[in-house]
């Protein structure tokens, strides 16, 4: 009486799934063609008698020999890299402080946690003010040391506050990921190591560094794609500035496009971001979605690991 | 023997002296917003900070009397509320269906799905102020709930998948024996199950879309204004008034603060779960 089990199956699972493809449809394809449109294109949004004239790659060539658009990426490199590295080190070697001693752990890994837990823009702000030259606590602590405070959102010092702040906030997601890494690590492990004569190097080389190489990927990816994304802090602690100091592509594409209005060119950044992004992440994604599909093979039921 | 006693101990105290300054340096941004909220204005401009100082709340009077701070309040709820529903209903629909059903190109969907959280958000506005220009859709409330809805599906769909495919089939299996229809199955049984991921990912919406900056920042002016952007502009207008923006900066973070960490303990699992496969 009813379509055969098999084609019922696939019409539930389509409109099960629909809704959600739809809108990511919306998400993700409508930008990434119009992206294309409009880089091909001149395109003043404030200056609409400018003729909207096919020019092709113009764009694309013209932003290789940007020189904003080189040392923007150059910028991007610097924070990403500096942040997602400094933050993975010190959240591994909080992790590892947290493990060995339990008292009053849990309420030390949440206050920790309170960073990640910030608006964004707030922490942004809030690190603006504490690094204010004239009423700001940093420099004024400094000062009771002896040292003289520096200019901390000046030119050589902007990048730096920046990826500080960053790792401020982010530093906690790299805690908490190890802590539960390292919470899994059956206790028998370091029982066998110990019997077996292992010294504290060594067992930490052997039995935990290993444990840790997959929660690592996860966090490099995660965070990396963070702060490729990253605009909120900067563009409220420095604006890009001083200059272009701390101008990442973002902070360059929001300039070009809802400043200047030069949509064209702006879309022309905003399509090479898009298709970086993918082609970076595309490898990764994939390995992902490969293992989750072993575990689910596997048939695995997923305990909780904390 | 004695120097390991000693070496031991030594270890201990640096340890916990590193935690504790960790815990400081976490905790000190959060103290100096709250503190500078609590100051007078005159005194948040000193030119030496004062630990000690007479603490007011005319910061808070002065921001809550404030009808546009108080919509932009209201915005930000609405927008992340209904974002967050609409994101973890449909989600879990999609979640379900690529949990339990194998049907031609699902990895691909599932790859493309999650491909969409790498997408750097300046690089989409572009479009979407154009096109919601078009359709008079600029500076709506609901504009940005489009936004925050499509652009947390990928993490909805891909960690209440993993939590839906480890259920075991026999469950449903069962219901359907007894004469269940699809959806029943899906709203008695299964979702009940899984009501630790929901609350973990809706929280992680909801978190999400209060936070927001740059499409609020850019599709939004005055009407549908979320806080982010509210709490930013204290910079422009008139100088920078720390004390009241402070004041706004901790009315945004107290709902996010109070509710992670009262439910710090599903958010561990919902976070790394989704990430990490032990």
């Amino acid at each position: 009486m009813h379509a055969p089990k098999f084609l019922r199956e696939r019409n539930t699972a389509f409109i099960l799934i629909a809704p959600a493809v739809g809108l990511l449809g919306i998400l993700s394809v409508y930008p990434l063609l119009y992206s294309l449109f409009l880089a091909t294109r001149r395109y003043f949004l404030t200056k609409p008698w400018v003729d909207r004239s096919f020019v092709g790659l113009g764009n694309f060539s013209r932003l290789l020999a940007d020189p904003y658009f080189l040392k923007a990426v150059a910028v991007l490199a610097k924070f990403a890299l500096s942040a997602v590295t400094i933050e993975m080190a010190i959240g591994l070697a909080l992790a590892l402080l947290l493990v060995r001693w339990a008292k009053g752990r849990h309420l030390v890994k949440v206050l920790m946690l309170l960073p990640m837990m910030m608006v964004p823009v707030v922490a942004g702000l809030v690190w603006r003010l504490i690094l204010n030259p004239n009423y700001g606590p940093a420099n004024w602590f400094l000062g009771q040391l002896g040292v003289s405070g520096p200019v901390w959102l000046g030119p050589r010092l902007a990048l730096t506050s920046v990826i500080g702040a960053e790792v401020w906030q982010w530093m906690p997601f790299s805690l908490l990921i190890f802590t539960v890494a390292l919470g899994s690590v059956p206790k028998e492990l370091y029982e066998e190591a110990a019997v077996d004569g292992a010294s504290r190097l060594q067992t930490f080389l052997y039995v935990t560094l290993p444990r840790l190489r997959q929660p690592a990927a996860v966090i490099l990816v995660f965070r990396l794609a963070d702060a490729f994304k990253s605009f909120d802090k900067i563009f409220v602690m420095t604006g890009g500035g001083p200059g272009i100091n701390t101008q990442t592509p973002a902070l360059y594409n929001y300039y070009k496009g809802f400043v200047d209005f030069d949509m064209g060119y702006a879309a022309s950044i905003s399509f090479v971001l898009l298709i970086t992004m993918l082609v970076m992440a595309a490898p990764l994604i994939r390995r992902a979605l490969r293992k989750e599909e072993e575990t689910i093979k596997a048939g695995e039921v997923v305990r909780e690991v904390a | 023997m004695k120097w390991r006693k000693t070496a031991r101990t030594l270890e201990a105290v640096i340890g916990r002296f590193a935690l504790l300054v960790a815990v400081c340096w976490s905790l000190f941004p959060v103290y100096w917003m709250i503190s500078t909220s609590l100051r007078e204005s005159s005194a948040a401009f000193a030119a030496t900070p004062q630990l000690i100082f007479k603490a007011t709340l005319a910061n808070y009077y002065e921001v809550i009397s404030d009808t546009g701070f108080m919509t932009t309040v209201f915005n930000s709820l609405v927008i992340a509320l209904v974002a967050t529903l609409i994101a973890l209903v449909v989600g879990s629909m999609a979640a379900y269906g690529f949990a339990r059903f194998r049907f031609k190109g699902d990895a691909q969907l599932s790859f493309w799905v999650l491909s969409n959280r790498m997408f750097p958000p300046i690089a989409i506005v572009l479009p979407f102020f154009i096109i919601f220009k078009a359709v008079e859709l600029l500076d709506t409330r609901l504009a940005l709930i489009i936004v925050y809805t499509a652009f947390n599906l990928p993490m909805v769909v891909w960690v209440m998948r993993s939590f839906i495919a480890d259920l075991p089939k026999e469950v449903e299996e069962a219901a359907f024996i007894d004469g269940c229809s699809q959806l029943q199955v899906l709203t008695k049984i299964v979702l009940p199950l899984v009501r630790p991921a929901l609350f973990a990912t809706g929280i992680l919406t909801f978190t999400f879309a209060w936070n927001e900056f740059l499409f609020a920042l850019i599709l939004t002016n005055v009407r549908a204004q979320t806080l982010p952007v509210k709490i930013a502009s204290f910079v422009s207008e008139r100088g920078v008034l720390w004390g009241e923006m402070m004041a706004a900066a901790t009315i945004a973070v107290l709902p996010i603060l109070v509710v992670t960490l009262w439910m710090n303990r599903h958010l561990t699992r919902g976070l790394t779960l989704g990430t990490l496969r032990e």
